[in-house]
């Protein structure tokens, strides 16, 4: 899935900017996309962080073209009909457009962040 | 939901029972000239579709459905033909009670709809699309 290539960078802007909201977070959004022990997070009693949201984000949107996939696959040994595969590709390509959108947005908070003279 | 996916949903359920409708016409046009193969046997009866709504709870919108793939109790059409291989004792072949005209009228509203349906979702797409832009522009 070529796709791909820009959902990794989301999660990875995603695990940096973890790095601007709080320290401590990075490490457990890389294990929760990596799908590490759950009881991490509630270990560290925050919930709900931008990087936990990123990574929601980024897994709906890989679980939504891997539906296109296999929908498309199936139209093409005649199991789904043509409207069904609209369906799925268009879900998958609005998620994957508002990741990329959302993605290129925080980029660019981060440049502006980067550019700040100290 | 989000309406407008929503809505991509909806109107994709209203393509697939429109193209239900029209597999339906395609047979009843197809079958036009079906007689019985035996002397007296009934012909091909026309077919007829009937649609209802249907609510999706996860969506919590109403969706539309085939309700029924039913049969046409209408008379069928005698024409006087001794020698077909149906024809009954006095020369009688039942032929179907299809209307090509009601069947391309059918086909004409079907189409309609469907374009209506896919109008309806080139807009929705259009709109969420045109507010992921607004990300975008600067």
């Amino acid at each position: 899935m070529a796709d791909l290539s820009a959902l990794s960078t989301v999660s990875r802007v995603s695990t940096f900017t973890s790095g601007v909201n709080d320290v401590s977070s990075t490490a457990r959004t890389r294990q929760y996309l990596v799908g590490g022990p759950q009881d991490a997070q509630a270990t560290q009693g925050v919930q709900g962080s931008f990087a936990d949201t990123m990574a929601d984000v980024v897994r709906e949107t890989a679980g939504d073209l891997k539906t296109a996939e296999a929908t498309s696959v199936a139209a093409v040994r005649g199991e789904v009909s043509a409207q069904k595969v609209v369906e799925a590709v268009m879900k998958a390509e609005l998620s994957l457009k508002s990741a990329v959108a959302v993605r290129d947005k925080v980029v660019e908070a981060y440049q502006e962040f980067s550019r700040m003279s100290i | 939901m989000d309406p407008l996916v929503a809505s991509l949903k909806i109107s994709s359920s209203g393509l697939r029972v429109q193209s239900q409708r029209m597999r339906i016409v395609s047979e009843n046009l197809a079958n036009v000239q079906s007689t019985g193969d035996t002397p007296g046997a009934n012909p091909y009866q026309r077919k007829t579709i009937t649609f209802k709504s249907e609510v999706d709870r996860a969506l919590g919108a109403n969706l539309v459905a085939v309700k029924n793939i039913g049969s046409d109790k209408g008379d069928y059409r005698v024409e006087f033909d001794p020698s077909h291989p149906a024809a009954d004792e006095n020369g009688n072949v039942k032929y179907p009670n299809v209307n090509t005209l009601i069947e391309l009228a059918d086909m004409r509203e079907a189409s309609r709809s469907y374009e209506a349906g896919l109008q309806m979702m080139v807009k929705s797409r259009e709109m969420i699309t045109r507010t992921i832009d607004l990300l975008r522009s600067r």
